[in-house]
Order: C-alpha cells, then sequence, then structure tokens
C-alpha cells in the first residue's frame, strides 16, 4: 500500500477529531516541525532535508504541521518515518465562514486595527502578541473565521486602510489584506498540536505559528532558514507584474507614501520579525545568511550556523579522470533559468576555442522548464557546440563523476548547494559563481584552522568569460586540480558530513528540550503553558 | 529553498467583484409590466365589445383570460427570474452564443409548467372542455410571453418591448371582436385574444433571435441548464413564485370567499372587488414606467461609476463619494416618482366616484377603488425597492420581501373580508404599506452598507470561500 492510501486510511478515522480537546489524546511529540509549501507533497530540496531530519533522529518523535494554500488533490511524495507521530494541515487561502452577526464597538475595532498596523509596520514578537491578544478579544464573541467575513472586519480593515494608505487603491489593500491577515488570522485560529519543541523551517506564516507555539506554550522555539524567506518574497513581490503601483511618486525618491508592493513586503519582514524574535536558536546554513537575519532584527547570540551535510562514503570509490582523458566539464543541476544553463554553454563556446577537444556535460533532469531547454538547445546549435555540450538528462552523477575534470555551477542563486559538497567528497576541484555559500566551501570559512586551502575557483555571476579562463586554469593543470580537490575533500569531510549535521540538531534538541522537556523560550511573552 | 508553496499571483484574481453588474433589477420591474396588460387588453376589450357580447359572455372571456394570466405568471416566474439572471451572467460574460439556448430552455420549460398548472386547474374546476383547452392554451401563450419579455429586458429593447404588445394588444381586440361578431362564443373570444397573444410572443422573441443569431443545443439539455439554474439561484426562484402569487392573493382569497361567484363555465370569479381592484391598479403604469426609464439611464450610469471607481483603483474615499452620489440620486429620483404617484392617487382617490359611474360600476366599489388607488403608492414603493434590491444581487432579502407581501397580503386580505363590505380593499392596502416600509428600509440598509456588501458581505469569493480544514493524519 503507498502513502497516499496509506494516508487516506488514517484520515477516515479521525476526520472529527479537530480542536485542542481532541489533539490532547493525541502523542505528544518532542518536536512539532512546522513547514510551508513543501513536505511531504513537494519532492527534493527542503522536503528532502526534512526527511533526512527525520531519519537522522530515529529516537526522536516528531509532528509535522504543513502549511498549504487552499485544499485540492494532494499526493504525498514522502513515507512517514515511524518516529512522526502526527501531520496537520493548515490551509492558509481557505479562511473565512459565514459572517458573525457581531457588532463591535469602535474602541475594539480601533484597538484591533491599531494592533495589526503596528504589526505589520514594525513586526516584533511583542506587537505580535499584542494581535494575538486583540484577537482573543474579539474571538470571545465568534470565532476568528465568522468575524472574518463580518462588519468588524470590515471597519477593522477600513481603519488600517485609513492610516497605512489613505492614498493608494483600496481593492488591491482590500485583496492584499484578506491574503495577507486571512493566513495571520488562521495561523492565530490553528489548534496547535501538543510538543516539547516547535522548529521551524522559515519565517513567514510558518514562523508566525512557531512564534504563537512560544507564547501560547512557553515551549522553545527553533528556526532553521535554508534562504532567507523574506529575501525572496521580496524578489517575488518586486518582480511581481500583478501588484499596480498605485501611488505615483514620480522621481521624488524621498516620498515616503506606502503602496502595495510595500505593504506585501512589510508584512513579510514583519512575520520575520515576530519569528526571529520569538525563537531561543535561529540557525541557518552559512555565515552570509546571518547578516540579512541580523537585519531584520535577529539576536546575534542566538544565531548558529549548521550546515548540511551529505554520505561522503557513496563517493569514496571516485577517482578523478586523469590528464590524458577527453578534457570534460560538468554542470550537475535541473536545466532551469536560475541555474543559468545559457552561461555555462557560452562558457563552453569560449573555452573550446582554447580547448577543442572539450566535453560539457549537462547532468540533471530536463523536464521542469521545457521552454528553457528548448533555448538551451537552441543556443548551442546556434554556437554550432553539437558534440561538444551534451545534456545527459537525469542520471546517476556517480558513474560519470571518475570522467570530469572540472565542476561548474553558474547559478544565480543557491544556498548551500549539495553539488558543491559531492564533488568534494569525489575529490574533484570546482569552479562555481559566487552565491549562497559557494565562496565559505571552496575557500573555507575565515575561522577554519587550520586552513585547508582553496577547493576552486569563485567567479561572478553571468560571467561566461571569467568562468571559461577558471576552467581552463584548471584543466591545463593537473597538479592544481589535485591540490583543490584534496582540499575540497578534506573540508567536506571536517565540516559537511552527514553525521555532523545530525549530531548537531540532535545536540540542539537535547539543549532545548532538556531532561524536562518543558525548556523555556527566552521570549515567551505570556500564555499558559 | 523552505518555499511559500502558495501563489501570490493568484491572490490577485479576483473580480467577483462586479458579478453583480450583470444586473437584472429591471426583473422586478418587467414582472410587473404584463400583468398591467392584462388589465389594459381586457378593458379594451370589455369596453369595445360588451355591446355585442353580452354581460354572461364577457364575464366567462375575461375570467378566462385571467386565470391564464394568474396560472402561467405565478407557474413560470422561477423560470423567467433565473432565465433572466443566466442571460444577464452570460452578456456580462460576453457569451452571447449562450443566450438562445437559455431562451429555447426557458420556454420550454415554463410552457411545460404553465400548461400543466393550467391543466391541473381545469381538472379541479371542470368547466366544458372548450374551456379548459383554450384556459391552457392561453396560459401557455402568455407564460411564453413572460420569458421572451425578460430576454427582451435583458437586451434593454423596451421599444420592441412596446411596439409588440401594442401589436399584440390590437390584434387580440380585433380578434376578439371579429370572433364575438361570428362565434359569439366566450371560447372563440378566448381564441381570438390569444391569435394576439401569439403575435406578441412571436414578436419579442423574433426580436431576440434576430439579436442573437447563435446556434441552440438541443431544447432537452438547454431545460437542463434552465433547472441547474434554479438550483443555484433558488432564493430568486422562490421570490418570484412568492412575489408573483402575493400579486394575485387578495384576488384569489376573493374569489373563494362569499362572494365569489361562478361564471356559466363553472369558473370563479369576484367581479366586486376584481374590477374595482384591477382600475386602480393602472395607476401604478405611469410610475412604473418613469421608474424604468431612470434606471436604465440615470441611475444604470452611477451605478456603473460605482463599479468603475473600485475597479479603476480608486481610494476608499473616492468609493465612498460613488456610493453616496449612487444613494443619494437614488431616493431623490425615488422621492420624485413617488410623489407624483401620490398625485395620480389623490386624483383617483377624488374622482373615484366618477369613474365609479363612467364604467358601470357598482357605488358600493368606490370604496375598494379607493383603496386600491391608495395601496398603490406603497405597491409602487415595494416594486422599486425589490427592484434595487435585486440590482445588488440580496437574494435572500428579495425572497424574503416577496414572502412577506405574499404572507400580509394573504393574512391582512382574510383579516378584512371579516370585517365587513367597508374593509375591502384594506388588506391589500395595508399589505403594501407594511411591505413598502420593510422594502424601503431593506433598500436603504443596503446603499448604506453598500460598500460592506460589495467587498464581503455580498461578494462570491468572500461568501463562498470554503471553510478552514484541518485534517489529521495520526502516525502509527
Amino acid at each position: 500500500m503507498g502513502i497516499a492510501e496509506t494516508i487516506r486510511g488514517r484520515s477516515s478515522g479521525i476526520r472529527s477529531r479537530r480542536g485542542v480537546d481532541a489533539r490532547s489524546r493525541l502523542p505528544q511529540a518532542d518536536v512539532c516541525l512546522i513547514v510551508e509549501g513543501c513536505y511531504p507533497f513537494v519532492p527534493g530540496g527542503v522536503s528532502a532535508w526534512i526527511d533526512w531530519l527525520f531519519r537522522s533522529e530515529p529516537d526522536a518523535t516528531f509532528s509535522v504541521v504543513t502549511l498549504w494554500p487552499k485544499r485540492g488533490p494532494l499526493q504525498p511524495r514522502y513515507q512517514l518515518p515511524a518516529n512522526v507521530v502526527g501531520l496537520d494541515l493548515l490551509y492558509l487561502q481557505d479562511f473565512g465562514a459565514a459572517p458573525a452577526r457581531h457588532r463591535s464597538a469602535g474602541t475594539q475595532v480601533q484597538r484591533l486595527g491599531d494592533a495589526l498596523v503596528d504589526f505589520l509596520e514594525q513586526g516584533s514578537i511583542e506587537r505580535f502578541h499584542s494581535v494575538t491578544e486583540q484577537l482573543k478579544a474579539v474571538r470571545s464573541t465568534a470565532p476568528l473565521e465568522r468575524l472574518f467575513n463580518s462588519p468588524l472586519a470590515w471597519e477593522v480593515i477600513r481603519h488600517m486602510y485609513e492610516r497605512m494608505m489613505p492614498h493608494g487603491s483600496f481593492l488591491h489593500f482590500f485583496w492584499a489584506w484578506r491574503a495577507l491577515l486571512g493566513g495571520l488570522f488562521a495561523t492565530v485560529e490553528f489548534a496547535l498540536p501538543r510538543a516539547s519543541l516547535y522548529h521551524t523551517i522559515s519565517t513567514g506564516y510558518a514562523g508566525l505559528l512557531a512564534a504563537r507555539a512560544g507564547l501560547e506554550t512557553g515551549r522553545p522555539v527553533v528556526l532553521t532558514e535554508h534562504g532567507i524567506y523574506t529575501n525572496e518574497r521580496r524578489i517575488e513581490i518586486l518582480m511581481a507584474d500583478w501588484v499596480a503601483d498605485t501611488v505615483d511618486k514620480g522621481h521624488n525618491l524621498a516620498d515616503a507614501r506606502f503602496d502595495i508592493r510595500d505593504m506585501w513586503m512589510r508584512a513579510f519582514e514583519a512575520y520575520a520579525r515576530a519569528c526571529y524574535g520569538g525563537c531561543a536558536r535561529i540557525t541557518t546554513l552559512y555565515d552570509d545568511n546571518q547578516r540579512a537575519q541580523r537585519f531584520l532584527g535577529a539576536d546575534p547570540a542566538r544565531l548558529q550556523v549548521i550546515a548540511n551535510g551529505i554520505d561522503v562514503s557513496r563517493f569514496a570509490e571516485v577517482t578523478p579522470a586523469g590528464q590524458g582523458d577527453r578534457p570534460t566539464m560538468a554542470l550537475i543541476g535541473r536545466v532551469v533559468p536560475i541555474k543559468d544553463v545559457k552561461t555555462y554553454i557560452t562558457t563552453a563556446s569560449l573555452l573550446r576555442e582554447r580547448v577543442p577537444e572539450l566535453r560539457a556535460w549537462v547532468l540533471g533532469p530536463l523536464d521542469e522548464d521545457p521552454g528553457y531547454v528548448g533555448e538551451c538547445r537552441a543556443l548551442v546549435d546556434e554556437l554550432g557546440l553539437a558534440g561538444c555540450v551534451e545534456f545527459a538528462g537525469a542520471v546517476n552523477v556517480v558513474d560519470y563523476l571518475s570522467q570530469i575534470h572540472v565542476v561548474v555551477l553558474s547559478s544565480l542563486s543557491e544556498s548551500q548547494p549539495l553539488v558543491v559538497l559531492e564533488a568534494g567528497a569525489a575529490g574533484l576541484p570546482f569552479v562555481a559563481t559566487n552565491v549562497g555559500s559557494c565562496r565559505e566551501i571552496l575557500e573555507g570559512r575565515p575561522d577554519e584552522h587550520p586552513p585547508l586551502g582553496a577547493g576552486g575557483l569563485v567567479t561572478n555571476v553571468v560571467a561566461p568569460a571569467e568562468i571559461a579562463d577558471a576552467v581552463a586554469v584548471l584543466l591545463a593543470d593537473a597538479t592544481m586540480r589535485a591540490r583543490f580537490g584534496q582540499s575540497l575533500k578534506a573540508r567536506v569531510k571536517r565540516y559537511y558530513t552527514s553525521e555532523q549535521a545530525a549530531a548537531a540538531y540532535g545536540k540542539l534538541y537535547r539543549d532545548l528540550i532538556g531532561n524536562s522537556g518543558r525548556a523555556q523560550s527566552p521570549s515567551a511573552a505570556g500564555g499558559e503553558a | 529553498m523552505a518555499g511559500i508553496g502558495f501563489e501570490l499571483r493568484k491572490l490577485s484574481g479576483h473580480d467577483s467583484i462586479f458579478q453583480t453588474l450583470a444586473s437584472f433589477g429591471h426583473a422586478a420591474v418587467v414582472a410587473a409590466g404584463p400583468w398591467l396588460f392584462t388589465i389594459l387588453s381586457l378593458a379594451a376589450i370589455t369596453v369595445l365589445t360588451e355591446p355585442i357580447a353580452g354581460l354572461a359572455q364577457l364575464a366567462t372571456f375575461r375570467v378566462t383570460v385571467i386565470y391564464a394570466f394568474a396560472v402561467s405568471l405565478v407557474a413560470a416566474a422561477p423560470v423567467t427570474i433565473v432565465a433572466t439572471r443566466l442571460a444577464a451572467n452570460a452578456l456580462w460574460q460576453k457569451r452571447a452564443q449562450d443566450i438562445p439556448t437559455l431562451l429555447i430552455g426557458a420556454l420550454v420549460l415554463a410552457a411545460l409548467l404553465a400548461g400543466g398548472a393550467a391543466l391541473l386547474l381545469a381538472l379541479s374546476l371542470q368547466p366544458p372542455i372548450q374551456v379548459a383547452m383554450a384556459l391552457v392554451a392561453c396560459s401557455v401563450i402568455v407564460a411564453l410571453i413572460w420569458v421572451a419579455l425578460c430576454f427582451a429586458g435583458t437586451i434593454r429593447d423596451y421599444v420592441g418591448v412596446t411596439m409588440s404588445f401594442i401589436l399584440g394588444l390590437l390584434c387580440s381586440v380585433c380578434a376578439a371582436i371579429v370572433a364575438v361578431l361570428y362565434g359569439q362564443q366566450a371560447t372563440s373570444m378566448v381564441w381570438g385574444f390569444n391569435l394576439g397573444l401569439a403575435i406578441t410572443f412571436f414578436s419579442m422573441a423574433w426580436r431576440v433571435i434576430a439579436t442573437f443569431p447563435h446556434a441552440v443545443g438541443s431544447p432537452l439539455a438547454a431545460v437542463g441548464i434552465i433547472l441547474a439554474g434554479i438550483r443555484s439561484y433558488w432564493q430568486l426562484a422562490a421570490g418570484a413564485l412568492l412575489g408573483t402569487a402575493g400579486v394575485w392573493a387578495d384576488k384569489w382569497i376573493f374569489w373563494l370567499s362569499e362572494n365569489g361567484e361562478t361564471t356559466e363555465t363553472g369558473l370563479l370569479h369576484a367581479p366586486l372587488y376584481d374590477s374595482a381592484m384591477f382600475i386602480a391598479s393602472l395607476v401604478l403604469i405611469p410610475s412604473l414606467a418613469a421608474f424604468v426609464v431612470r434606471l436604465e439611464t440615470d441611475f444604470f450610469d452611477r451605478y456603473q461609476q460605482y463599479y468603475a471607481t473600485i475597479s479603476s483603483h480608486g481610494t476608499l474615499g473616492q468609493i465612498e463619494a460613488a456610493r453616496s452620489r449612487l444613494a443619494r440620486f437614488t431616493i431623490e429620483n425615488f422621492t420624485f416618482i413617488t410623489i407624483a404617484q401620490v398625485g395620480y392617487c389623490a386624483i383617483l382617490v377624488l374622482t373615484a366616484p366618477l369613474i365609479v359611474e363612467a364604467l358601470n360600476l357598482q357605488f358600493r366599489q368606490t370604496s375598494i377603488l379607493r383603496f386600491g388607488g391608495l395601496g398603490a403608492v406603497f405597491h409602487f414603493i415595494f416594486i422599486a425597492c425589490s427592484s434595487m434590491v435585486l440590482f445588488f444581487d440580496r437574494r435572500v432579502i428579495y425572497m424574503l420581501l416577496q414572502g412577506l407581501f405574499l404572507l400580509a397580503n394573504a393574512g391582512l386580505t382574510l383579516y378584512s373580508l371579516q370585517a365587513g363590505e367597508d374593509y375591502y380593499g384594506v388588506g391589500y392596502f395595508l399589505a403594501c404599506v407594511l411591505c413598502g416600509f420593510v422594502a424601503y428600509r431593506a433598500a436603504d440598509v443596503t446603499f448604506q452598507r453598500l460598500n460592506f456588501l460589495t467587498f464581503i458581505g455580498n461578494n462570491p469569493s468572500v461568501t463562498e470561500a470554503a471553510r478552514r480544514k484541518v485534517r489529521r493524519w495520526p502516525g502509527r
């Protein structure tokens, strides 16, 4: 029986078990993992990491809360391990039920509206706490879901609009309000599963739910950010053509009037600030991410880097290609725009002028963005690179590594790419763009002692000539390749093994949960334990 | 990356706020039109043929036609109002090709319902077979007219509607007169009248079909679409049924009371009450006409301006100003028309004895005529405010208003019957007063809360949103 059937079978008996009373009968997990839009329905990436975490901590029990936009057919892509005792779905955009016939006092509207405006504009765990307290007060009259569609909500929207952007499009404000605060209300209304510790894998709504868990239960909260969620949202919102710019500021940079884009971005920043403020520990994959976390108010004393690790034994048998083999570089990854495969192809074109025998492999799935794959193939034809650039599709990378001289990563954005670690475990030198933690992995952190030396070369993004120069140097110098390969291998073994990552999370959990399992969140501002 | 799995883009895809623009508030007014047409044509035929046909024949003819109109208006009302709504939706969604299919579906269903109801009525009253056949035929044709009329209203073809009715009316009157001259039987007159009605129907249906020259699906599938629409808009269907029944409730009660008389052919009627009330109802015509004209021009402009202010990203201040303009304008015009209506009513009340004398009515009908005229003032308010409520798609309120009118008209008419002859017509008058005020309040509240209703209370994408669901999957 597959996972889907298993889950359906399980769900049939428990649909009515909603709310706190029902939850109290369910087993309490050691860790409640809160994730947004991934596990167990989206394969790869963070979901794969979560699956790894469950299997790396077999003695701990987990429950999972998955935040998802709205109802629809969902196909789980992972078998829940035995130590996962529960899985909840929280729908963010399905919020709102038949309106309550609630007519509120003006002061109530003003208090709630002011609390929400203060929170959205400045964001902090204290302001979030104030919002939850105000919501608790209005919830005493009717469920939030019914109030969300009531005249009370309308009055709150009006009040907030007048305070935040009385000059802007009300239509956009209204939908932004519904979307942003519907999600917020949904996280406030959600019946929390019981756990000794709450671990969120991003800020955003998952971070808000975790912050609320900390406030209400006094249990410790941990955040692990792979990429910086707020940055990702900011890019998405800045590039969004569906967000209308409704305030004409002309060329006046000093015009501080709020527009819809500002509202969206500020809201996600506010959510992040609340999450950072509510967390006992904030971990990320590499140092550079901490700058953004500190910028949004994360307490430096709570920051910690826990790098992802890999199983190095898989690559122990790989012998790097020799000088007599056909000169080969490889890009290992999905053929999608963010990997900037076109720059890689242009690099191959430049490099072939110096290395006529060059082979440039692209090892990775071709099915995610067929349009982009078509453009890449057209570029190969246009540059006359047939026979040089080869798209191998999804393959077992280990089978190819011993024929590769240099591995290349031309990505526009990464966090901590596993492909660098895997190439390093195989003793291959690397050329990577300066994104995510590539420089940290290839050149070592400043506090590395003793220094292990460079494991590859770092270039700018969208710089084919620069990448071609770096690869040419490595192809021409077997000694340098060997030295880089060994350095990288040593660094991966020292810092980036699966065992080390698992041990770090195990220690983190033990430190925070302690023996009693009732450790206190440093910023627990109230609520029942 | 840890991902926000939800697509921000989709959040902007809300245009359902403007669904109510696919409005059909005129349906409430249009529905009153045929009822007035009935009275006009009957009055014309009565006056013109009385010297030849004789009172008994005329009574049978008149009662048969009144039965057909009552049956078809009530039985077909749910179909016509829902079909009108579906047609307005189709036009709003720029799916003009759906209109002929909707028309055919509505025609078939309305004809079946009206024909069936008339047949049941005939079976229970058991008039002569010729009368029963004429009654069923007349009911079916009238039901077809209601449907065609509503579709013509949807495309704002008021000139076409008027011309079709005038043509039909002339033909009806002529054919009825010819039937009287040659056949001298009530049923012949009804068939002559049916001929005129059929001409009205074909004229209107032709204009609608000529406007939308698209292919039509199978009639069965078309009926299925209308039935599905009735399920979706059941409040409209129920409201229309209750509302049309409400219009006839006082007459039916009088027919069944001690004032009821039986024609030669066994059909019940109450000439004492009916003729006075029908004449009183005529004073509604100028007000309803003025109201429709205002609806179609100035009101609709401001109505569209209000939604345009929202969709063109106006500020809340601008939206509020547009709402305020719409509300003020509507109230002002409404007041103006109502004052005029009061004037018509005053004339009717003051000249009631003269009218009674001129039309050969009985003296004791004077007070019924006066109460009918007074009631018509508030009846206009009720119809106009119901129309406003429909314009803003407050379907449940519309249904409740119509239900209230039925209950009030039936209940108060029963009460006035018991109170004695001096109070005949008071029931209708009080029901109109009560329902007029309630409907006015409903329309006023709708205008006051229009912003809330537009964005939240009546916004389909908000109101139909599913509840947040949490499923729990316990582990092993």
